[in-house]
């Protein structure tokens, strides 16, 4: 005997179901939908990718003055909430002392971002960690006065733990080693840079190219 | 024959002359500390705009060029000199900044190069 009630309901049942799955796939496929960005996962505090917090802080990790003035000026300046990189937190601050005389006072701040000083290169800035989980680096170039002219381009930054070797290739064909010391690596060259080859300890590696600078 | 201060007390000498020394500092410190104040403004801000390249108006004295912007996007900051770039930075810090002075006059220049995070960016500088 048939019993079209229950095949009717048996239907509906089964299509709202399917249809809560194809929603919930359609949902988590297509993401925000006011997204304009593709980040990788920015870890949930910076200092957890940065050098220096996964020991112990000593007396040895205070601020220096010049450092301090430098790292309490960011929050206060920033023009927008949005781009406030938070209060810093001095008391957690770290010294870590790099490769070719690159001393970084790094400190972390309310926002779990890490503010940073480098002494040699004079670079400063603060950072969500996410280059560092992305690449294994977080790079900084510097040049006096152009690339390829002059003074040499200095590069520098910070790298995580499982990074042992970084390369730099130059616009000359040239390729030369980056000096690494305890999570902050330093290089200059001569030429103008076009990327970096990180090598990390499972064998693996990664290249990260670096752009030309506009030509005015 | 009378003594320089006769008829002055002689507790009040030693309060007039250390008033007298800080206002000596005052006026020797207060207008260099004046003549080398800058006022920052913005020359540019925006959002998204991959590839856009922006500068001041005009070339000036500048203590220094920065663009606040989403922390892990990268920047370029730099002061431009006739044709010649002085203080080039490139990095994803917030913010990319060129902490030096320009030694002469120059337009600071700032360049987004991979930020579409939608979040407003700002590039700063000063003029004397």
């Amino acid at each position: 005997m048939k019993q079209p009630f229950r095949r009717t309901s048996f239907l509906l049942a089964f299509s709202a179901a399917m249809g809560i799955l194809l929603a919930t796939g359609v949902v988590a496929f297509a993401g925000p939908t006011n997204s304009t960005d593709s980040r990788a996962a920015v870890p949930t505090r910076a200092s957890d990718v940065f050098p220096g917090f996964d020991r112990a802080r000593t007396a040895g990790d205070a601020l220096s003055t010049d450092a301090e003035a430098v790292l309490t000026s960011f929050s206060p300046s920033a023009p927008r909430p949005a781009l406030d990189p938070g209060q810093i937190e001095r008391t957690e601050s770290r010294r870590v002392d790099g490769p070719s005389g690159q001393v970084a006072y790094l400190v972390p701040t309310v926002k779990e971002q890490v503010c940073f000083v480098l002494t040699a290169s004079n670079d400063s800035g603060c950072s969500d960690g996410s280059r560092l989980a992305t690449d294994g680096v977080e790079l900084l170039l510097s040049d006096a006065d152009g690339l390829g002219v002059g003074e040499p381009t200095v590069l520098t930054g910070f790298t995580v733990p499982g990074v042992v070797s970084i390369q730099v290739s130059t616009a000359d064909g040239r390729l030369s080693d980056a000096a690494i010391a305890r999570g902050v690596f330093y290089a200059t060259v001569t030429s103008a840079p076009t990327g970096l080859d990180v090598k990390f300890a499972d064998g693996t590696d990664r290249g990260i190219v670096i752009p030309s600078p506009p030509k005015t | 024959m009378s003594e320089p201060d006769a008829g002055r007390p002689a507790g009040l000498r030693l309060p007039l002359r250390l008033a007298l020394t800080a206002a000596c500092l005052l006026l020797v410190i207060v207008p260099p500390g004046v003549a080398l104040a800058a006022t920052q403004f913005n020359y540019a801000q925006g959002t998204n705009g991959v590839g856009g390249t922006y500068q001041t108006t005009g070339e000036d004295n500048r203590s220094y060029n920065q663009v606040w912007h989403q922390a892990g996007k990268s920047w370029w900051v730099w002061y431009l000199h006739g044709s010649s770039q002085t203080c080039l930075k490139f990095n994803s810090s917030n913010p990319t900044k060129c902490p030096d002075p320009s030694a002469t006059i120059a337009y600071s220049k700032c360049s987004n190069y991979d930020d579409n995070s939608g979040v407003t960016w700002t590039c700063q500088t000063t003029r004397p």
